[in-house]
């Protein structure tokens, strides 16, 4: 059954925003500033919406990733859903009870123990007095804090902090489930296992809605993904096809992205970035790359003062956001000296054999370094995909299974017995 | 898997654009009643922590404002003549103790939303809880300034008669005289934080108003009636007249016990009407 349905909801919020002299509305301060001859400002409200005719369907048991950039209505979505804000306009309808995470430790009081932080939580989150005492030597084994439980918060140290108002949060039964990028925060050891209880969450049949920035957790968590561009839903299906779309969109061009404009493009009065382009080794703009072949990242930017060292640098990370590794031109021929005015061309190659299969981001900069400044530093400014056409020459052989890592070079191996016998 | 459908329908929760009044949803309070608790106790733990003296905080205040009060109203402004047989001493804590919680609860039940707003931006929950529960920790300071007040009282020679026992009824007057008055303010002050400093300079103010470090005798007959206009002035007469014995004025709390209805109507209708938007502007 339909456990979550949204139906064209919108919502509008006031900016304010300050216009000076000319422009001021208030007929007070307008004679105001006849009568003193002074300009004055004032604050003009202005509308924004952001969200705008979001419609969606949620069955039992689904769980569904939202993902978008920065400012794509996904952290208003999830207030609206968990009753913190009221829609503008359409209507939801839930059918269940709702929890909502939208933040590690909600009402954590520093002054409080542990012990006392966790009744005051599972009441804030909804629980009640029974409901606590019955799970809490599950949340305090899960958090792992049984030593700490009489200490004030504020003598835990961060990661036992998180580790305990996830724990709380994670015992709570709803039948669905609101998540805001908590995974964010911890250690590897206890992502793992926040993780574990999310899909545990899953599969028992409740429904979850889970934003997040970091791909590879969508990717392994969710079956569904909802893309939001803008305050819309732009697009809404399996989640690996959602996520492609978005690392494009994220991309622009994908491959290529340039800037035509001088005066809007990334830079400061040094240099600025005229276009970045991943190609092959033919010099073809080309999004999806063979994994035995080289991969060039083209970097061309314009100096518009002469007379500093620039050296540009590229920074590559995977779809699950790890950063993969850092490149620095400081191999090529005069890369060193101080650069004269003139447009100038730079060309990182990876070469074959290195990269994973997957999704990889470039970031690119230009970097004086001596005293160092950095004249412009774009993150995810292309993207291309590796891809292994499994015909069995490259590091994954025959075998056709996950693998996981970064990188996937073709190494040497040797093997020698010492005992036994050769057969 | 019908079992679970109905379950499921029983929990169903609409959401759309709410405009106009809006009721107060008392099954909701209810249900989340354990929030009362869950804040009131966060309060009063947290009011004292890395204190060298705790609680005893809540009986020197009283008794450090009644030393300060009766050397400048009872012996150099000489009031301590109207007060008959009873010490001055005694008149003024009689008024320091309920005028403290009204002041103390009506200060944090006004700021009591932007104190808490990082709950509220990100956890649904019935807000009024938040104005609610700040009665709580100022009660617990208020019973043990009685103690201390029951103490004072017998060593003067004055002992608590069974009128004491009226003292929870004054007290729940007061109760929602304060958070009616808070939680109009607490709603005002989450969007334009002006009023927070407005509400002190009110309180204060309207403590030199009230009898409570003079008594009502000061203020000449010809113009006492206005006294009933006080809200508190019935509550802080009535609280002196069960400890001390004195007649009461029935007239001047019957003003008060329907100012405390008014306001707190008033309070729950106007916060239940503006709640829906704390987040978006706290």
């Amino acid at each position: 059954m339909s456990m979550i349905k949204v139906e064209g909801v919108s919502k509008k919020y006031q900016l304010g925003h300050i216009v000076s002299s000319k422009n001021l509305t208030n007929p007070f301060k307008r004679g105001l500033q006849r009568l003193t001859g002074r300009s004055m400002q004032e604050e003009v409200a202005e509308e924004f919406w952001a969200l705008r005719n979001v419609s969606f369907d949620i069955q039992q048991g689904e769980v569904v990733g939202i993902i978008g950039k920065n400012g794509a209505g996904k952290s208003t979505l999830l207030k609206i859903l968990s009753r913190i804000t009221d829609p503008s306009t359409g209507r939801i309808e839930l059918n269940g009870r709702v929890s909502s995470l939208l933040e590690v430790g909600t009402g954590f009081n520093p002054e409080l123990t542990g012990r006392e932080n966790i009744y005051l939580n599972g009441a804030i989150l909804g629980m009640s007095r029974k409901e606590i005492q019955s799970k809490f030597d599950e949340i305090v084994a899960f958090a792992e804090v049984e030593k700490f439980l009489d200490t004030p918060v504020k003598r835990y140290s961060s990661g036992m902090y998180v580790r305990l108002a996830f724990a709380v949060a994670a015992h709570l039964e709803p039948e669905i489930l609101i998540v805001d990028e908590v995974l964010a925060v911890g250690d590897a050891t206890f992502q793992k296992k926040c993780m574990g209880k999310m899909q545990e969450v899953g599969k028992q049949g409740r429904t979850v809605l889970f934003v997040s920035h970091n791909m590879g957790t969508i990717s392994r968590l969710c079956n569904r993904a909802i893309l939001l561009n803008q305050g819309g839903v732009v697009a809404d299906g399996p989640v690996h096809h959602v996520i492609k779309s978005y690392l494009q969109e994220g991309t622009g061009t994908g491959a290529w992205a340039r800037w035509d404009d001088s005066a809007t493009a990334p830079g400061d009065d040094v240099a600025r970035l005229l276009s970045v382009r991943v190609c092959s080794e033919d010099g073809i703009t080309s999004e999806r790359v063979d994994i035995h072949k080289p991969v060039g990242i083209e970097v061309e930017y314009e100096v518009l003062k002469s007379g500093h060292v620039l050296q540009p640098n590229c920074h590559f990370f995977n779809s699950e956001g790890v950063y993969a590794f850092i490149s620095i031109d400081n191999k090529s021929e005069h890369c060193d000296l101080p650069k004269e005015l003139g447009r100038y061309k730079s060309t990182a190659w990876i070469p074959g054999n290195l990269l994973a299969e997957g999704t990889m981001l470039v970031g690119v900069a230009l970097t004086t370094f001596e005293p160092q400044c950095v004249h412009f530093y774009e993150q995810d400014v292309v993207a291309f995909e590796v891809v292994d056409n499994a015909s069995g020459d490259s590091a994954r052989g025959d075998y056709h299974g996950d693998l996981p890592g970064v990188v996937r070079p073709q190494l040497v191996w040797e093997t020698s017995v010492s005992q036994g016998k050769r057969p | 898997m019908n079992d679970s459908a109905t379950d499921l329908r029983k929990h169903r929760t609409v959401i759309r654009p709410r405009t106009g009044w809006i009721p107060v949803r008392w099954h909701e309070l209810w249900h989340y009643r354990g929030l009362l608790w869950a804040f009131t106790s966060r309060d009063i733990k947290v009011r004292y922590k890395q204190t060298l003296l705790g609680f005893s905080w809540a009986a020197l205040q009283p008794i450090m404002s009644m030393v300060v009060f009766t050397v400048i109203f009872g012996k150099l402004a000489g009031f301590d003549s109207l007060t008959g047989d009873v010490p001055y001493q005694l008149v003024v804590m009689a008024g320091i103790l309920p005028w403290s919680f009204f002041q103390g609860a009506l200060g944090r039940a006004g700021n009591s939303l932007v104190a808490n707003q990082s709950i509220v931006t990100k956890v649904y929950f019935p807000r009024l809880w938040i104005p609610l529960s700040s009665l709580g920790s100022g009660m617990v300071d208020f019973l043990i300034a009685l103690f201390v007040l029951f103490l004072l009282m017998m060593y003067y020679g004055f002992y608590p008669s069974v009128s004491s026992l009226l003292i929870p009824v004054v007290m729940l007057g007061i109760a929602c005289l304060s958070v009616g008055i808070g939680m109009i303010f607490s709603a005002i002050i989450v969007k334009v934080r002006d009023f927070g400093m407005v509400l002190s300079y009110i309180t204060t103010f309207w403590m030199y108003l009230t009898p409570v470090m003079y008594p009502a005798e000061v203020v000449s007959e010809k113009w006492r009636w206005l006294l009933d206009f006080n809200p508190m002035y019935g509550y802080i007469n009535c609280f002196r007249s069960i400890l001390l014995e004195q007649p009461m004025n029935w007239i001047s709390l019957f003003y008060s016990v329907g100012f405390s209805i008014l306001f707190l109507v008033v309070g729950l209708f106007y916060f239940t009407r503006v709640e829906k938007n704390f987040a978006d502007v706290v």
